[in-house]
């Protein structure tokens, strides 16, 4: 039998030299060579490129992209939430990928069809436009509300304590909800706390705020008027940290009496890691409590 | 005179169609701005001398360790952050011609959809009373 | 005028609205050139800012009954078919048409030739909006009546759901009372790129924080290039007052002497008289009088009267007096030229009936 030499190779040539004398084994048959084709390439059903294209098809027809609908106005934005905003920015980005694309196509075979896409294309820019017009506004105007707080925020304060302290009952949940709304809303103190939160001096304006509005609440209704004034922050985030009912204050009020005998005074430097420390310790403490949930049950 | 210009000159529909101006490749007619095709288009990356380096924009990420291994940085790679409920968007890029267009009325504002005080006043209704209300005329006028 | 998405771009672009306006003119009209008639738009399309974008400007809408005026089909009325945006004209049911040559790879289908007849657009200047009054007969019956406005006028704003925004009453002019509606726009279908309304209307956002917005922080920051030239509007620092007051360099406080002087010049400056009193004035005056009428030199005393202060009542006098005799004299004269010529026709009358009339 003929035996097939391999060519073109020089190792195989320097291997045919040899006193071994490789060769290619006879049991190997050659076969007709793969076209390359398109229909011979698998690709994955997941692939990310996908993106580019509308169902899977290689161009849409002009038929298919006409429109009659308009650009999103700056108005109708408004309402949108962050979240919204920013899924819709990559919708039409995603829209626009496929276009350009797409255009790119009908482009390249001098086709004047590729204008319709950009007129698509057009449209979905300028909501994109818009949607940029609109987060910049909402960041302006909560720039602009802070600083109109700072002239007239001690006023507003003000009131809202004289409304409380008048308030004969205020352990109803009316009133419960609309402190935990004011120091959210003011003061940027979520109701829930999480790893995530960092003390700032706001923080600390609001915990000033919320504790001395409990304590000169409750103070003469528990009778403990006998500490006077809230002598540093330690003090004030006991009050703060307790619920806004007589109760609440009452257990404060032993706390502090504890805090006052170790004769501790925290000055205003060390005020944000005290109290960064105060809620990575409850932190901790609630994890614990919930693995220990767990491990009971 | 070129041919062409006299031709111009003529605004019959033959000499528009046979201007004796440039041809593709494949012999049809090409119906352009200019003969001569613009010069001065920004380099592609083939272009150049040998000290132009134009690069594609996405390098720079990393570097060859010792053996020859590029080693990407990822603090160096470019990220886009999608949200998380990008599926779950109904939004689409244009709003059905249906809707109305809505306006929005600042009076009383000076500053209109920036101003400090209307967004104050909005906080303060939410404290108030747990929601903001935004309400709209018969005349899609709605509150800024 | 763009040819692929490329051209928008800002480094690729040959994005015509960046140019200055007699480049972009030139531009224009090279392009126009160049492309084929078939392509291209009889009228120059209008720069942006110019563009038609209220039903004010535009006064008539599609589906609208317009009497032309002007043109092949004057007096008669059509539909208004489309608006052509790029050109503030309008497409019309019945309207002239123009020969054009189209190649034959931008055939539509169904075409055999290179030739087709195209509509020419109008403008709305050119068309008059046709709308219908009832018209009572004597005898009592109603009849519809189709009547052309001349001239409208826009006054007052409604609602209107169909075109889902406020327009504005469409009046005759001079007939204000004469409301010709709006046609009523053909129903969209909502087609795959767009929102439903109620999505779109749906209130997904309160402001909830003064601290803080939804948005992740810092975004406005990653939103603007960093490296602008020129402040944004909306970022401008001023300068208080009191910073001002902080920058600028203090003054020297005066020395006691300094403040004396500053006093004593005050004194002066109050002391001294601002106007020169009577006897001052009389005894000037005496003195300038005495002066003047000393004069002996003929010249100097004729210049002198001649810039007295009443020497120009006196020249206005005597230029008047002048004019008075010269008056005088055209009167007797005219007066003895009367008499002269009645005199003359007496003795030529008298001759004429001696001689009889000479016939030349």
């Amino acid at each position: 039998m003929f035996k097939q030499l391999a060519k073109f190779s020089t190792s195989a040539r320097s291997l045919a030299r040899s006193r071994k004398q490789y060769r290619i084994s006879p049991h190997i048959k050659l076969r007709p060579p793969i076209v390359p084709s398109i229909d011979n390439i698998e690709i994955k059903e997941d692939h990310a490129l996908w993106q580019f294209f509308e169902d899977k098809s290689f161009v849409r027809t002009p038929e298919q992209i006409t429109f009659t609908g308009r650009a999103w106005t700056v108005q109708e934005l408004r309402r949108k939430s962050f979240e919204d905003l920013h899924s819709l920015w990559y919708v039409c980005l995603k829209e626009r990928n496929k276009l350009y694309r797409e255009s790119h196509v009908y482009d390249q075979i001098e086709s004047l069809r590729s204008q319709e896409f950009e007129g698509l294309s057009e449209q979905i820019r300028q909501t994109m436009i818009h949607i940029r017009q609109v987060i910049t506004e909402r960041e302006m105007a909560v720039r602009n509300a802070q600083a109109e707080f700072e002239v007239i925020g001690d006023e507003y304060l003000d009131e809202f304590k004289d409304n409380y302290l008048k308030e004969e009952n205020v352990e109803t949940d009316e009133w419960y909800n609309k402190l935990e709304r004011l120091q959210y809303a003011i003061f940027g103190i979520p109701d829930v706390l999480d790893t995530s939160l960092i003390v700032d001096v706001k923080f600390l304006e609001g915990v000033r705020y919320i504790g001395q509005l409990k304590y000169e609440k409750f103070a003469s209704s528990i009778g403990r008027e006998d500490i006077g004034k809230l002598r540093d922050i330690a003090e004030i985030y006991t009050v703060f940290e307790e619920s806004a009912t007589a109760d609440g204050v009452k257990e404060a009020c032993q706390k502090i009496d504890e805090y006052r005998e170790s004769e501790l005074v925290i000055p205003g430097s060390k005020e944000i890691q005290v109290v960064q420390g105060f809620i990575d310790d409850k932190i901790k403490q609630a994890e614990s409590d919930l693995t220990e949930e767990e491990i009971k049950e | 005179m070129k041919a062409s210009q006299i031709l111009a000159f003529k605004q019959t529909a033959e000499t528009f169609l046979t201007r004796p101006w440039k041809t593709y490749r494949d012999g049809t007619l090409f119906y352009g701005q200019s003969k001569s095709g613009n010069k001065r288009l920004p380099l592609s990356t083939k272009q150049g001398n040998k000290n132009f380096y134009k690069g594609t924009r996405s390098s720079g990420i990393g570097r060859l360790n010792k053996f020859g291994k590029y080693k990407i940085d990822y603090n160096r790679v470019r990220t886009f952050v999608v949200p998380e409920t990008l599926d779950e968007c109904v939004l689409k890029p244009l709003v059905s011609s249906k809707a109305p267009i809505p306006k929005n009325s600042f009076k009383g504002y000076d500053l209109g959809a920036v101003d400090g005080r209307l967004y104050l006043d909005k906080i303060k209704e939410f404290i108030e009373t747990g929601k903001t209300e935004f309400p709209r005329s018969e005349t899609y006028v709605e509150r800024g | 005028m763009s040819n692929s998405l490329r051209n928008l771009s800002k480094r690729y672009g040959a994005n015509l609205e960046r140019f200055p306006f007699f480049l972009r003119k030139m531009f224009d009209q090279m392009s126009r050139e160049a492309q084929l008639p078939a392509l291209s738009s009889e009228v120059a399309e209008v720069p942006m800012k110019k563009r038609f974008n209220k039903p004010e400007q535009w006064k008539v809408e599609v589906g609208d009954r317009v009497l032309m005026t002007k043109g092949k089909y004057r007096g008669h009325v059509t539909k208004v078919l489309a608006l052509h945006r790029p050109t503030n004209r309008l497409f019309l049911e019945l309207a002239e048409t123009k020969k054009m040559v189209v190649p034959k790879q931008f055939w539509q289908p169904g075409q055999s030739t290179h030739v087709i007849d195209y509509p020419r657009t109008v403008h709305p200047d050119d068309v008059k909006v046709v709308g219908t009054a009832i018209e009572r007969a004597e005898d009592g019956t109603e009849r519809e009546k189709d009547i052309a406005a001349d001239q409208l006028v826009f006054k007052g704003e409604y609602w209107d759901a169909d075109y889902g925004k406020m327009m504005p009453y469409r009046r005759v002019r001079f007939h204000e009372n004469i409301i010709i509606p709006w046609p009523r726009p053909e129903p969209e279908e909502e087609c795959s790129f767009s929102t439903p309304i109620e999505a779109a209307e749906e209130r997904t956002y309160l402001p909830k924080c003064l601290v803080r917005t939804d948005a992740p922080e810092g975004i406005v920051e990653s939103l603007r290039d960093p490296l602008i030239k020129r402040r944004y509007k909306w970022d401008k620092q001023y300068i208080t007052r009191s910073e001002a007051k902080k920058l600028r360099q203090p003054e020297m406080p005066f020395s006691d002497v300094k403040k004396a002087m500053f006093a004593e010049r005050a004194q002066i400056r109050a002391n001294t008289p601002t106007e020169p009193s009577t006897e001052t004035i009389e005894l000037v005056g005496k003195l300038v009088a005495d002066r003047l009428n000393s004069v002996t030199d003929p010249n100097f005393a004729a210049y002198v009267n001649s810039v007295a202060p009443d020497a120009r009542a006196k020249k206005i006098e005597a230029r008047e007096k002048a004019k008075m005799i010269h008056d005088e004299k055209i009167r007797e004269a005219q007066e003895r030229n009367k008499i002269r010529r009645r005199t003359e026709a007496k003795y030529k009358s008298r001759s004429q009936k001696r001689n009889g009339n000479v016939v030349f």
